[in-house]
């Protein structure tokens, strides 16, 4: 019991920032627009938020130790996640200009963050010191501050207070409530209707009396704000400094979508497959049988994404992207 | 057989009639064509906000306070860096070879419509190929380098052709499998270099000492003292004009361009649509793998080491074929460019700058030619209607004249 415990709370840890990349790209392609900017906006979600927790923005706070000291450790995630929210939103903002209003193609403007927000953020700590020292490029992340040893009450619970109780980064509820969120308004409210009317026929839905870029670029910004919080939650859990690299996860996390079919519940499933097998590389101590099996590191590491590869030729039959995922809407032309 | 030499002749044909009709007017055309035009307006964007960036955070390296004349120095090392002595411009050159290689790869797919986000896992299996066969046959200077070239290209093309074979047969979207290739591609490597016949403690890399392997200088030494450049840049120019001649010229390029510009239509239209894809896909493989090649295989190489990071240089392959828009002859350019302003970058290190800058300016001019399109329009819809406005306000003028002429007469009268 206590190895699959140990096993699971890793995926859990790996699936959480997957999941709400992906679900973030999920607003962003069923409105029709393709993000492939993910990693870019994880980055600079990340960088802002981590800029914010060592007080940098805030005077009179020099360290990260001293913030949670003033007013908590999860009040300053918190206000972390929100700060990378925005900056997610700003910059995503480039993109949604860029490919609804300009018409540009898509993959280039996102292309232009991906390349644009690590090298920035190298920059801007390099050239005004951001770091612990002058001339590093990482930023110091404390992230035992922000650890909640327990939850009051909930953490009792047999089995399950354990496991989602005790020892968690509240990114990880954040999380929680992203999908919890995510399925409600794609699903059960107008935006969510008018948003996947977008993605599928946007003259059709223009038609009806839609507004097409409105809703284009709420499903572009709506991205941007999950993969900011998700980048800066992603790297506050697995990393001790932050060197502007969120180590592919968002282009995973498109992988992940795409797996998922463009469906919320199914990109859950499939990120929670994805991570346990992710997880099967570092965890297989667990699985003293796997173990003994001496199996090289190098393919066991591999098999996440082969067995990706595998499952979507068995499933893709019944793959389907939204439609008008990709194409400029123009209002003029049918 | 015949096939072959007809596809040859056809070459030299094409080569030949470009000599015979190059003229300088022909030349200027190109420059005031408003595709070139917008890039070259967006590369001087760049520039001009890495500039900016610089004055925010220029410190004089000796006082340490802010200094404008730091930038200064700065922007003319960004600028004229790469081309300050023929030592530079040789290492640019030398340097643009395996960008110009994987801007290839990216941009050969993009014609067919597909999104190769697999370039660097490509690269990394090519790398790998090429110095396995550079370090484990023996065979006579010169052929054993283009044995060595030939194991990157076809191990880079069967990375491309998995994912190819199955968007094509499955239907499998070619960016979720490029990227898990890619994953695949660096755990298979990192297994391949610790492997002990070519494995060099020292180096903590692959071996480099294959004397016989190497990229042939060919003398190209002499025109740039100094710098390590080779034969790498000839071959990488001489691909992309292979691959223009296969886009523009043959069949198989008309079928791929036709694949990429419509699935639907090229189908009806009688196109093997899956060997389209397959085909397109391998050839982008192909790409990558050579570039790696010429990466590896200098007499002053990169080392290929047993990290577990994927290497960028198929994400700058996407910046160079968007800055080349995907067209093989202008990707000589853009990939040297990207070169050039990276020497630049380097050098500027001097002045106290972080090379990082390459990046923004790289991301500066890929936005921009995004967004130039619709720039240029509003432009000349602004020109139109002021010219519109200009020849109303004459039709008004003229009104008005009309009238007081008459007016005038009847005053007269």
């Amino acid at each position: 019991m206590d190895s699959f415990y140990n096993y699971f709370s890793l995926v859990l840890f790996f699936a959480i920032p997957l999941i709400m990349t992906a679900l973030g790209a999920l607003f962003s392609e069923r409105s029709g627009v393709v993000n492939i900017a993910m990693e870019g906006l994880m980055i600079v979600g990340a960088f802002v938020g981590i800029l914010f927790i060592n007080g940098k923005f805030t005077p009179g706070i020099n360290s990260a130790a001293e913030f949670t000291d003033a007013i908590g450790g999860v009040a300053v995630y918190l206000l972390g996640v929100l700060m990378a929210i925005i900056a997610g939103i700003l910059v995503s903002y480039l993109h949604a200009v860029a490919s609804i209003k300009m018409k540009a193609d898509q993959i280039i403007s996102a292309t232009a963050i991906n390349t644009l927000t690590p090298a920035l953020a190298l920059f801007l700590t390099m050239s005004l010191a951001l770091g612990q020292s002058a001339g590093t490029d990482k930023l110091p992340v404390s992230r035992n501050l922000y650890l909640i040893k327990e939850v009051p009450l909930l953490s009792k619970i047999p089995f399950f207070g354990e496991l989602f109780f005790q020892n968690v980064y509240p990114g990880f509820y954040i999380g929680v409530i992203v999908i919890i969120v995510t399925y409600i308004v794609i699903y059960k409210t107008k935006f969510g209707l008018r948003l996947r009317a977008c993605g599928e026929n946007p003259h059709a839905a223009d038609a009806a009396g839609v507004n097409i870029y409105k809703i284009r670029y709420l499903g572009v910004l709506i991205s941007g704000a999950i993969a900011g919080a998700s980048g800066f939650i992603f790297v506050i859990g697995f990393t001790i400094e932050f060197n502007a690299s969120v180590v592919g996860y968002g282009f995973l996390a498109i992988a992940v979508m795409i797996f998922g079919n463009w469906q919320p519940f199914k990109i859950v499933g499939a990120a929670f497959l994805f991570a346990g097998l992710l997880t099967l590389s570092d965890g297989i101590s667990f699985f003293p049988a796997l173990d003994n099996l001496e199996i090289p590191e190098a393919i066991i590491s591999m098999l996440p994404y082969l067995i990706t590869i595998v499952v979507l030729v068995i499933t893709s039959k019944n793959s389907r992207a939204p439609k008008a995922a990709g194409q400029i809407f123009d209002k003029g032309e049918r | 057989m015949g096939k072959i030499k007809q596809f040859f002749l056809k070459l030299w044909k094409a080569i030949k009639n470009f000599f015979v009709n190059f003229s300088i007017k022909k030349v200027l055309k190109l420059f005031t064509n408003t595709k070139v035009l917008n890039s070259l307006a967006a590369i001087l964007v760049g520039l001009l906000v890495g500039f900016i960036v610089m004055v925010f955070v220029a410190k004089d390296p000796f006082t340490g306070e802010w200094s404008f004349g730091t930038a200064l120095d700065g922007l003319n090392r960004l600028f004229g860096g790469g081309a300050r002595s023929p030592k530079n411009f040789g290492e640019v050159l030398f340097r643009s070879a395996p960008l110009i290689l994987v801007g290839l790869s990216v941009g050969f797919a993009f014609k067919t419509g597909l999104f190769n986000i697999g370039a660097s896992g490509q690269f990394m299996v090519g790398g790998a190929a090429a110095l396995y066969a550079a370090n484990l046959l023996t065979l006579p200077v010169g052929i054993h380098f283009a044995v060595a070239a030939l194991a990157g290209i076809i191990a880079g093309a069967i990375w491309g052709f998995v994912p190819g074979i199955l968007k094509a047969v499955y239907n499998v979207n070619e960016v979720i499998t490029t990227i898990m290739m890619n994953y695949v591609a660096m755990y298979l490597t990192v297994m391949m270099v610790t492997y002990p016949k070519v494995y060099d403690q020292g180096l903590t890399a692959i071996n480099t000492n294959f004397p016989t392997a190497h990229t042939p200088v060919l003398g190209l030494d002499k025109l740039f003292p100094g710098s390590n450049i080779d034969i790498s840049i000839i071959i990488a120019i001489l691909v992309a004009i292979l691959m223009w001649f296969i886009l523009e010229k043959t069949t198989l390029g008309y079928q791929l361009k036709a694949v990429g510009n419509s699935k639907d239509a090229s189908k009806y239209s009688g196109i093997n649509y899956k060997k389209s894809v397959a085909v397109s896909m391998m050839i982008a493989g192909g790409l990558a793998g050579l570039a790696a090649a010429l990466h590896y295989l200098p007499i002053k190489p990169g080392y290929f080491r047993p990290v577990e990071t994927i290497n960028l240089i198929g994400f700058e392959g996407i910046s160079i074929a968007l800055i080349g828009q995907s067209n093989p002859l202008a990707i000589i350019f853009s990939g040297t460019l990207i070169s050039y302003i990276k020497e630049g970058a380097s050098q500027m290190q001097l002045y106290g700058f972080n090379k990082e800058i390459t990046n923004i300016v790289i991301s500066v001019i890929i936005y921009m030619i995004a967004i130039s399109a619709y720039l240029g329009s509003v432009v000349n819809k602004r020109k139109e209607r002021q010219k519109q406005l200009e020849e109303e306000d004459e039709d008004d003028a003229n009104r008005i004249d009309d009238e007081s002429v008459t007016k005038g007469g009847e005053i007269n009268g």
